[in-house]
């Protein structure tokens, strides 16, 4: 009798991306003119094992406005290739009071493979960098959120505590709130969620829109407390409202 | 991109720190892993 024995490689759907003791050691830059780049990291991949360093500079140095962006666009964390350096415009545009500058990387292929996003870009503000993309150019994923929006994300003065994202919609999804962190006993108390990925550093969060789950998907909350004899009691709630 | 609803707190519930375990249901097309959001009770 003859046993065949075979291997069956099956692909294995992602896991929840491991941030802890995730090293950070520069990438390779170009000359910058700013004395203070600011640096982010994303990460892609089934084990977030694909870096992709964001360094933004200034043109002019000392203006405070970071209209340069450097992206790894192939992973090899080397930023002096001509077609990583991406610039904002010809001047920043205004929203409000704010000054912003939008970078449009447009269509990007994930480093070594061939999976495309669409629509990425990266938004600069004074306080804050934000990004967005068509997640295999379909459904919006964003980041870096947090639980309010003084503590949305920005980038850092170092690539040793640079923030660092995990786009997309291919791992578990974990939960972050959104200005709902306390509750009051007297009244209702409406309990909002981003759905997504969780990052490393403050507000690093990337997460989907209102349509990411189908209408009739929804969040199942479980609030967990003690009551006054000491005893832990939970009380399940549903979030199926979204915006 | 937010997932609301509404939560009422127990009357017995004692104040200060508590949890929300967040989850999607076994319904969920999609993957979860529980995450517990600390929350504060007033």
């Amino acid at each position: 009798m003859i046993v065949l024995a075979g291997c069956l490689s099956i692909a294995q759907p992602a896991e929840v991306v491991s941030l802890n003791r995730l090293k950070r050691d520069p990438p390779k830059l170009p000359g910058l003119s700013s004395t203070k780049p600011l640096y982010g990291l994303f990460l892609f991949g089934e084990r977030g094992e694909k870096r992709v360093w964001a360094v933004l500079d200034e043109s002019r140095p000392q203006s405070s406005t970071y209209d340069v962006l450097f992206l790894d666009l192939n992973g090899d964390e080397d930023l002096t290739q001509p077609n990583e350096r991406f610039v904002a415009g010809s001047r920043p545009a205004r929203l409000g009071d704010e000054v912003m500058c939008k970078f449009e990387i447009g269509r990007f292929t994930e480093p070594g493979t061939e999976r495309v996003h669409t629509g990425f870009s990266i938004t600069w503000r004074p306080h804050r960098v934000s990004y967005q993309m068509r997640w295999l150019g379909e459904k919006p994923a964003m980041g870096g959120y947090g639980s309010d929006p003084e503590n949305y994300g920005n980038f850092s003065a170092s690539a040793e505590t640079a923030p660092v994202l995990v786009p997309g919609h291919d791992h578990p999804f974990q939960f972050q709130h959104w200005m709902s962190g306390t509750l009051r006993r007297d009244r209702g108390n409406d309990f909002k969620v981003f759905i997504g990925n969780p990052g490393l550093g403050s507000g690093t969060f990337s997460c989907g829109d209102d349509k990411l789950l189908p209408p009739d998907d929804y969040v199942v909350g479980t609030l967990l407390y003690k009551e006054r004899s000491g005893a832990t009691q939970s009380l399940r709630f549903d979030m199926k409202r979204r915006c | 991109m937010l997932y609301y609803g509404p939560v009422r707190v127990p009357t017995n519930a004692v104040s200060g720190k508590a949890i929300i375990r967040c989850q999607l249901p076994s319904t969920s097309k999609f993957r979860s892993v529980p995450t517990d959001i600390p929350v504060e009770i007033q």
